[in-house]
C-alpha cells in the first residue's frame, strides 16, 4: 500500500478525539490516492489513519481482520482508545469468547485518557473472537471482536 | 424524580459534607468515599459537591420516573438496568420508568448513585448531607426507605452514548501512588499523634500487626480487633476537636478510628492520624476486613494529594471533550 | 450558602498576663494541627484558647476551627507544603496571644430537678456525702461559663461547677439518655442535646431546645456565654 510521510502531532487526545478531523484528513487521503497515513505521537506511539475506515493502531488488527470468516459481523471501534479486554475493577471479561451475546451487549471497553468508552454488540450472535491484544491502540471504526450472528 | 423501590437501613443521601460547625458540636457527614462521589459528578456533567445516594446494604433498587443521567462509582454492585448490566464506574443515561439495581459488592463497601442535576433537598446548614446521629439534613435526617421519592435537578442534556461511558477506577489509575500488599490487606499510611509516644515500644505493634475491622464499625468510625496495645496507667485527656482518620485507642487497648460522622470531640489518647488522602480508601473498607497502618509522612502524603488532583483534572478535562466528540460524530 | 457557627466567638472585654510555658502542638493527619494550653484546666488558659482561636480563624488555609477545654483544633482546607513553618506560626500566635473575655450572652435554663429522669442523683449523693437538696442547691447557685461546644450538635461544656458536687463518669453509661437531661461528668456540667447513651450523671431535666438546623447560628450556646440554672421544680 502507498503510505503517506510520517508527520509529528501535537497532541494525541485532540487527533483521536475530533471525529471531523479524522473525518476530513480520511477524505484526503482518498483524494490523494493514499491509503494510510501514520501520525507519530509524543509518546512514540504510531496512529494509523486508513482511507474509508478511520485510524487504526499498530497492532495486528488489519491481518487479523481479513482472515476473518465472512459470515462473522464486526463489533466495531466507536473511538479511538487502548483496547481493555476486561474492565479494570473487574476479574472477568463481561463476555467469553463461544458465550451468546445479545443486542447492544458491553463487551470490551476502549480506555480513552481518564475515560473508558463501552465496546457493544449490534446483534445477537455468539462471541467468535477477539482480534485485538490487550492494551493495543485502535482506530475508529476498527473491528476488535467478531460475532457469528444468531440463526 | 426518582423512586426507592427497595433498600437496606442506613443508606443515605451524602455530599462531601457539612463543614464550619464543627465547633458546634456538628459532625461533618458527607460521603464515606469523597473521591467515587467527587467523580461521579463529573460523570453526568454535575459540580463536584452535588447529592449522591451513598449505597452500603443491599439489595438496593430504583426507579426513575423521568429521563436522566445516572453514574454509579465506588463499589462494583453488578449494577443493572432494566436487567442489562453495567460496568462499575459507569455513567448511563436512563429514560422514565426504568429500573436500577445493584447487588452487595464483593470488594468495597459502598456505591455512589449521581444524578444530572443532583438531588433536590434544602441544605441544612449548608450541606446536602444526612447527619444521622443530629436527626437532620438529607431526607429528614433519616435513611433511605422503599417508596421514598426523591427529587432530582434539571439539567441540560450531556452528550452521552446509549451505552454509557465510565472512567479508569481510581484504585487502577492510581496504584503506584497507593501501597497495595500481596495479600488483600488494606494498606492504611498514618502519623503519629499526640500521645504517640506514651506508648513507649509499645507502639511499634500497632504499626507491625493487621487489625480486623470489627463488626461495631459504622459511618462514626471503625473499632478495629486485634492484639490490643494498652497505657501501664490510662490517660482521660481534656476534651479536645477530632477529625475523621483520628485513631484513639480507648483503655481496652483496639483502636478506633473516626470516620465520616466523626464525633466532634474525644478525649482518648490519640495513637495516630490517617493521612487525609487515603480517607477515601479507608472509607470503602469491609467490616471483617483487614487493614494494616503504614507509618507516612507528609511528603508522601502530598504526592497522592498532587496525583489525585492531576487524575481528577484530567477527567474533568475529558469528559466535555468526549462529550464534544460524540455529538460531531452523530452529526456526521 | 456560607454562614458559619465560628462568629459566635465575640470581642474581647479584657486582656490577662501569659503563661511562660509551652504549648503542646501535636497533628492529626496532615490538616490538622492541636495546640494544648499548658497548665491546669482554668479559665485564664481557656481565655488564652480563645484569643488564639480569634487570631488563627481568618488565616485563609483554615478551614475550620474547634476551641476544646483549654485546646484549639486548627483544620486547614489542605495539607500544608511547610508543615514545619505552619507550627511555628501557630506557637508564634500562642506566644502573642493574651487571654481574652469574650463577651457572652447569659442564657437562663429552666431546670425540674429530681424526679423521673434524675436517675443518677442518689449515686450523686452517695458519692459527695450531700443531701439531694444540698446537690441541687450547689447546682442551680453555681455561675457557669460555656467553655466550649462540642460531642454533639450544641452540647456545651460548662466550667463553675462546685467541687462539692464533681462527680466522675458512670463507668457504663445510661443506653437511653433523654435529650435535655442535665448532667454532672467530672468537673463539667450540661444539658444533653441527643437522645442516646451517655456516661454523665443525670439529675435533672430541661425543655430549653439546645440547638436548631434550622437557625443561624443552630446553637443556642456559644463559648464565652454565661449559664444559669433556674430551678423551675424540684421533685425529690
Amino acid at each position: 500500500m502507498t503510505k503517506g510521510r510520517k508527520r509529528k502531532s501535537g497532541s494525541i487526545a485532540e487527533q483521536i478525539l475530533d471525529p471531523a478531523t479524522l473525518g476530513k484528513i480520511a477524505l484526503w487521503l482518498e483524494d490523494a490516492g493514499v491509503d494510510s497515513i501514520e501520525i507519530e505521537t509524543e509518546g512514540g506511539r504510531l496512529v494509523r489513519i486508513v482511507a474509508g475506515a478511520g485510524i487504526s493502531s499498530d497492532g495486528a488488527g488489519d491481518a487479523d481482520v481479513s482472515v476473518s470468516r465472512n459470515s462473522a459481523k464486526p463489533a466495531k471501534a466507536p473511538i479511538a482508545g487502548h483496547f481493555l479486554p476486561v474492565h479494570p475493577a473487574r476479574d472477568a471479561a463481561e463476555a467469553t469468547i463461544g458465550t451468546a451475546v445479545f443486542p447492544e451487549q458491553i463487551i470490551g471497553f476502549l480506555r480513552v485518557g481518564p475515560l473508558i468508552m463501552p465496546i457493544d454488540t449490534e446483534e445477537a450472535g455468539t462471541l467468535d473472537g477477539c482480534v485485538v491484544e490487550p492494551g493495543s491502540l485502535v482506530g475508529y471504526g476498527d473491528t476488535v471482536f467478531l460475532i457469528e450472528p444468531a440463526q | 424524580m426518582i423512586e426507592i423501590l427497595q433498600t437496606g437501613p442506613l443508606n443515605t443521601v451524602q455530599d462531601l459534607g457539612r463543614f464550619g460547625f464543627r465547633n458546634a458540636g456538628v459532625t461533618s457527614s458527607g460521603a464515606m468515599d469523597w473521591l467515587a462521589l467527587t467523580i461521579g459528578n463529573l460523570l453526568v456533567g454535575n459540580g463536584e459537591g452535588e447529592a449522591a445516594l451513598e449505597v452500603q446494604t443491599f439489595p438496593f433498587r430504583l426507579r426513575f420516573e423521568r429521563g436522566t443521567t445516572v453514574a454509579i462509582t465506588g463499589a462494583d454492585c453488578d449494577a443493572r438496568l432494566d436487567g442489562r448490566r453495567l460496568p462499575p464506574w459507569w455513567s448511563v443515561p436512563v429514560s422514565t420508568g426504568q429500573v436500577l439495581e445493584l447487588d452487595a459488592p464483593r470488594r468495597s463497601a459502598r456505591a455512589y448513585l449521581t444524578f444530572a442535576g443532583g438531588i433536590d433537598i434544602e441544605p441544612v446548614m449548608g450541606s446536602r448531607s444526612t447527619s444521622l446521629r443530629g436527626g437532620f439534613g438529607g431526607l429528614d435526617g433519616r435513611f433511605l426507605a422503599a417508596n421514598d421519592r426523591l427529587g432530582i435537578g434539571s439539567a441540560y442534556a450531556c452528550a452521552v452514548p446509549p451505552g454509557g461511558f465510565g472512567v479508569m477506577p481510581p484504585e487502577a489509575a492510581l496504584a503506584e501512588h497507593f501501597p497495595a500488599s500481596q495479600d488483600g490487606t488494606l494498606l492504611v499510611r498514618a502519623i503519629p499523634a499526640g500521645e504517640y509516644a506514651l506508648f513507649g515500644a509499645e507502639a511499634e505493634r500497632f504499626w507491625t500487626q493487621t487489625w480486623k475491622i470489627s463488626s461495631q464499625s459504622d459511618r462514626t468510625g471503625y473499632r478495629l480487633a486485634g492484639e490490643p496495645i494498652r497505657l501501664a496507667s490510662p490517660v482521660e485527656l481534656r476534651s479536645h476537636g477530632v477529625v475523621p482518620g483520628v485513631v484513639q485507642m480507648p483503655p481496652s487497648g483496639e483502636p478506633i478510628v473516626q470516620m465520616s460522622d466523626a464525633n466532634t470531640a474525644g478525649g482518648y489518647p490519640k495513637m495516630a492520624g490517617v493521612i487525609d488522602i487515603d480517607l477515601w480508601r479507608l472509607g470503602q473498607a469491609r467490616i471483617g476486613s483487614r487493614i494494616q497502618f503504614v507509618q507516612s509522612s507528609v511528603t508522601e502524603a502530598l504526592a497522592a494529594e498532587r496525583a489525585v488532583q492531576a487524575y481528577l483534572e484530567d477527567i474533568r478535562r475529558t469528559v466535555p471533550m468526549l462529550a464534544h466528540a460524540l455529538a460531531a460524530m452523530s452529526r456526521r | 450558602m456560607t454562614f458559619m457557627q465560628s462568629n459566635a466567638l465575640s470581642t474581647p472585654a479584657s486582656i490577662s498576663t501569659v503563661s511562660a510555658e509551652e504549648p503542646k502542638i501535636s497533628v492529626i493527619g496532615t490538616a490538622a494541627y492541636l495546640i494544648e494550653a499548658p497548665g491546669a484546666f482554668d479559665l485564664p488558659a481557656q481565655r488564652r484558647i480563645w484569643a488564639l482561636a480569634h487570631a488563627v480563624e481568618p488565616w485563609p488555609e483554615v478551614r475550620e476551627i474547634v476551641p476544646g477545654v483549654t485546646n484549639l483544633l486548627v483544620i486547614l482546607k489542605r495539607t500544608p507544603e511547610e508543615p514545619e513553618q505552619f507550627e511555628a506560626r501557630l506557637r508564634h500566635e500562642w506566644d502573642c496571644a493574651r487571654g481574652i473575655d469574650l463577651i457572652g450572652k447569659t442564657v437562663e435554663i429552666p431546670v425540674t430537678y429530681g424526679g423521673e429522669h434524675a436517675t443518677d442523683l442518689a449515686a450523686v449523693c452517695d458519692f459527695t456525702g450531700l443531701t439531694d437538696r444540698e446537690v441541687v442547691r450547689l447546682h442551680w447557685q453555681g455561675n457557669y461559663t460555656v467553655v466550649a461546644l462540642g460531642s454533639a450538635p450544641g452540647f456545651g461544656y460548662l466550667h463553675g461547677l462546685d467541687p462539692r458536687i464533681h462527680m466522675p463518669r458512670k463507668t457504663v453509661p445510661s443506653l437511653r439518655m433523654l435529650k435535655g437531661t442535665v448532667t454532672i461528668g467530672g468537673m463539667q456540667t450540661g444539658v444533653s442535646v441527643l437522645t442516646g447513651p451517655n456516661g454523665w450523671n443525670s439529675i435533672g431535666f430541661a425543655e430549653l431546645q439546645m440547638f436548631d438546623p434550622m437557625k443561624n447560628p443552630p446553637a443556642l450556646l456559644a463559648p464565652g456565654d454565661k449559664v444559669r440554672f433556674v430551678p423551675e421544680r424540684i421533685e425529690l
